[in-house]
């Protein structure tokens, strides 16, 4: 059985290590609960190598929309494909094998040091009773050091700052060696500096290993600055999805976010800066 | 609207007294006619059989019903608006067990107490246990959720102590055992003139106080500034409901839930307003008392003096508990889901050899160590021999049921997310007892592969219930204990009836109820280590999953855990480990609860070391309480679940007052 395990894992990698790979494709999938609308049918496809920014009201739909892709909530109608193949037609394991997910908050983690979450990413590959191979450790290494997380490996998870504590969680989708991550408002508690901080990584991330990155967003700048593309969602619908330039128009921003807002550009890199008027 | 509503609610109450006093004249007719009753009431011929019964027993039955069920609704009344939780009452407060503690104790070691006033001596312990929880509860911010806690638990405490020292007292067992359990069952109209007096006096004054309480309604600040002193306000009514509890308490025993009952059902019947309560709940818990003592009268037949109307009560109560619990707000004193933090200092390298050293001791003490009419003894040469027969197995069956007991308590503080949870806690011990009844039901001899089966499946069932509450609640950890407890008392009082009602099999199950190793042979030794070995070797095969579960259902399910799958088969092994070690060493013994707890705060994180060194710790406990019940009383013999439960309910009180921050 382990074996089998194996073959599937190694699979896996040489079918994502294609340049395009797959993708995830929403066909008019939506979520009602006791007749409130959450999400109305809603139709998107997202692509490996490219990193999305979901913007939008509170109650918009943003993580109803996440938790679709992640498996983690069940549409009422349409459907959800990862590679051509309906998400929930996977096994437990071998979805968790191609697409990781950070939850809004995260849980606490008594008595768990930052090593030990991070080896939870392999779950996914060596399951409940597989040995653990080389590469599971190279995997576990990696991701700690590009989260740069070396001195605090063997700190406990709950004694670090919030900035800290985020990287270990990303460090644990990385570790999980996937192709798509998504991840619930991953910069809400940081600072400003860790806020660019994780999303560069994030971005850095998508480039280096072709992944695919989904992460709701709140600051309209940040998203325009790393993300290649934005969806803007209101009322359960998507509003708008293109690149920052062309999202970055008061016109386009006013209409998402309901208030009047305005476009400059920054003095010395031009980019879109957008502030409520 | 509300005159509406208010009247509406003295209607039903009357409604329902008018239905009990019906039926209960119904069934007094059938026993006397009823032209008679007018002379059997006021003088009774002493040659008519009927005409005494009528007058001596089922008269003063009917009247101490009326009297009891009245004083624990307004004590509930009480307690529910004084302290603001819809939960409160005599019952789950933990008063009513408190007053039965004070009484048994000075039955046995301080009768002349008695003669001065048994009701000192009831609302002594009746305070007592009131202080205590409040303690507890302070610690926490005075959380709805807490008081409830530490009240049943509480309860719990000192329902087994007083088990213990019945056990001790075997001369006044009979007596002890009826007045106990709530038996309304009358002689002569002592009762009646005992209580009458007492229950108006505290009717009274809680009359008095009627008007002041009200600003209670009111929040703190508010009622202050209306002028009323509100901590002496408060002590008072406590005072009074405490006084109602320990009064009744001492003169039928504990006739449990009916103060949680009558008010609960006056609320819903419209009674929004303090003063309205406190009419109608004594209305309806008159009511309801007659009515169930009626019916527990009318069920048992011949039985009927013995089928405890308490035992009945709390059958009603139970599941009212269950309905209700939902209620309870959390608050954010209440436990959190996770874990006790670990000590820093982490060396599992030495902990592992030094907890196998102190196994190795202990057994060896309790094979080698014990009392005789000299003193002291070791055993050695042919008395050890000897010896051996008797104290090997008990030691292997304590030493197995304490090691499966250890890994059930980490199986399900992982599954459930829950600090505090364990086997004994969560009632699923109580779950294995009914398991064995039913074996019993079945058939007349069951075997030991009938009895595990039944048990495992008794334990699935409550654990599938509580976990399925827990998901529903969201898993908070307080309110799946309280839906624990609350399960083990319905389940309690299914037992208290059976054996109530003289069933012959009822004595195999008491035995085996208190916890004893006393009995366990060398056959007995070699099957539970048959059945034991396979078990004990199983959950370490689980330890990656038991890591990943206390973070929640999200992260599981992004690692690809498959929740169901998971949950099922933590499940079964838990129950099976449980119905294992519960058929050897009986329900309440706390190494679920103690040995997973010790193995954390000494620093084992890891799911795989906490097993193993909760299996360790558990085994150690287990041997400990037996070998303490076998030499603390020499000549005499305390159960060993008995001895452990008397260390492992005041470590959870202590644990819940600890978890304040």
């Amino acid at each position: 059985m382990q074996a089998l395990f194996r073959q599937d894992g190694t699979e896996d990698r040489t079918d994502s290590s294609g340049l395009s790979g797959p993708m995830f494709e929403m066909e008019g999938a939506s979520v009602s609960i006791d007749g409130h609308v959450l999400l109305a049918p809603t139709s998107l496809t997202l692509k490996r190598g490219c990193v999305y920014g979901i913007i939008g009201h509170n109650g918009s739909g943003k993580s109803t929309l996440l938790k679709l892709l992640g498996r983690q909530a069940q549409p009422s109608g349409g459907s959800i494909r990862y590679a051509g193949t309906p998400v929930e037609d996977y096994g437990a394991r071998a979805f968790a094998r191609h697409v990781a997910y950070l939850p809004q908050q995260t849980p606490a983690t008594t008595g768990l040091t930052v090593r030990e979450l991070v080896r939870f990413g392999r779950y996914p590959w060596h399951g409940p009773l597989g040995r653990i191979s080389a590469e599971d450790h190279l995997n576990v290494v990696e991701a700690m050091q590009l989260a740069q997380l070396d001195d605090l490996a063997d700190r406990l998870v709950d004694t670090l700052s919030g900035g800290e504590r985020q990287r270990a969680w990303i460090a644990m989708l990385v570790a999980q060696d996937s192709s798509f991550i998504l991840l619930d408002e991953p910069t809400s508690a940081l600072d400003l500096a860790h806020q660019i901080e994780v999303l560069r990584l994030l971005r850095n991330l998508s480039r280096s290993r072709n992944l695919g990155v989904v992460a709701i967003l709140h600051d309209i700048n940040m998203a325009a600055r790393f993300c290649d593309e934005l969806i803007a969602l209101q009322r359960g619908r998507i509003r708008i999805q293109g690149k920052p330039d062309d999202l970055m128009r008061s016109d386009v921003l006013e209409n998402v976010y309901g208030i009047p807002m305005e476009v400059i550009r920054h003095p010395a890199s031009e980019a879109p800066i957008g502030f409520a008027r | 609207m509300q005159a509406n509503s208010a009247s509406r609610s003295v209607v039903l109450a009357a409604g329902l007294a008018a239905l009990a006093v019906t039926w209960a004249i119904v069934r007094l007719n059938s026993q006397l006619p009823l032209h008679l009753w007018t002379q059997a009431w006021l003088h009774p011929s002493l040659e008519d059989a009927q005409q005494l019964l009528f007058h001596y027993s089922a008269l003063p039955r009917l009247v101490t019903a009326v009297l009891c069920g009245a004083a624990l609704g307004l004590a509930g009344t009480i307690f529910q608006h004084v302290l603001r939780n819809p939960l409160a009452s005599p019952t789950t407060l933990g008063v009513e067990a408190g007053a039965q503690l004070a009484l048994v104790i000075a039955t046995i070691w301080a009768p002349f107490l008695l003669g001065v006033g048994r009701e000192f001596v009831a609302v002594a312990g009746a305070l007592g246990v009131t202080a205590l929880i409040f303690a507890v509860s302070s610690a926490r911010g005075f959380s709805s959720l807490t008081l409830i806690l530490a009240g049943l638990v509480m309860s719990l405490f000192c329902g087994s102590l007083v088990v213990a020292l019945k056990l001790l007292n075997q001369e006044y067992i009979s007596s002890l055992y009826i007045w106990g359990a709530g038996s309304l069952a009358q002689q002569d109209w002592s009762a009646v003139t005992y209580l009458l007096p007492r229950l108006l006096g505290c009717a009274f004054a809680a009359a008095l106080l009627a008007r002041p309480l009200v600003v209670l309604t009111l929040s703190d600040e508010s009622a202050s500034a209306l002028g009323v002193s509100l901590r002496w306000l408060r002590i008072a009514a406590l005072f009074i409901a405490v006084l109602l509890t320990a009064f009744v308490t001492s003169a039928v025993g504990i006739i449990g839930f009916i103060g949680l009952a009558a008010p609960q059902i006056a609320r819903l019947s419209g009674a929004r307003r303090f003063q309205e309560r406190l009419v109608v709940a004594p209305l309806m818990g008159a009511g309801l008392l007659v009515l169930v003592d009626q019916a527990a009268q009318a069920s048992s037949g011949s039985f009927s003096d013995f089928l405890p109307t308490g035992a009945v009560t709390a059958l009603l109560g139970a599941p009212l508990l269950l309905w209700l619990l939902p209620q309870l707000k959390s608050s954010s004193n209440d436990l959190a889901p996770g874990f006790i933090a670990p000590a820093t200092a982490y060396r599992p390298g030495i902990l592992f050899p030094l907890l196998m050293t102190g196994l190795v001791a202990v057994t060896l003490a309790s094979i080698l160590l014990g009392r005789s009419t000299q003193g002291w003894s070791i055993a050695d040469g042919e008395m050890l021999a000897a010896l051996a027969e008797w104290r090997v197995p008990r030691t292997s069956v304590a030493l197995l049921g304490g090691a499966m007991l250890g890994m059930a308590g980490v199986l399900l503080q992982r599954l459930t997310r829950n600090p505090v949870a364990s086997p004994e806690v969560l009632g699923i011990g109580t779950g294995v007892a009914i398991g064995i009844l039913l074996s019993m039901v079945i058939s007349t001899a069951p075997g030991r592969g009938l009895q595990l089966a039944m048990s495992s499946a008794g334990a699935f069932t409550v654990l599938a219930f509580l976990l399925w509450r827990g998901i529903k609640s969201r898993s908070a950890p307080d309110q799946m204990l309280l839906t624990g407890i609350a399960l083990s008392a319905f389940l309690d009082a299914i037992i208290v009836s059976f054996i109530a009602l003289g069933d012959p099999r009822a004595a195999q199950l008491l035995a085996w109820l208190a916890g004893s190793t006393y009995r366990a042979d060398a056959t007995t030794a070699w099957m539970t280590l048959a059945i034991a070995a396979p078990l004990l070797l199983a959950p370490p095969f689980f330890s990656r999953t038991l890591d990943i579960l206390p973070l929640g259902e999200e992260t599981a399910r992004e690692l690809g855990v498959d929740l169901r799958l998971a949950r099922l088969a933590i499940m079964g092994l838990t129950a099976f480990l449980t119905a294992a070690s519960v058929l050897a060493i009986g329900p309440l013994t706390f190494a679920g609860l103690v040995g997973p707890h010790l193995a954390r705060a000494i620093g084992l994180r890891r799911a795989f070391e906490q097993l193993i060194g909760a299996a360790l710790i558990g085994a150690i406990l287990m041997i400990l309480a037996d070998w303490l019940g076998r030499i603390v009383i020499f000549p005499f013999q305390l159960p060993a679940g008995l001895v452990a439960a008397l260390i492992g309910v005041p470590y959870l009180i202590w644990h819940l007052t600890r978890r304040g921050r």
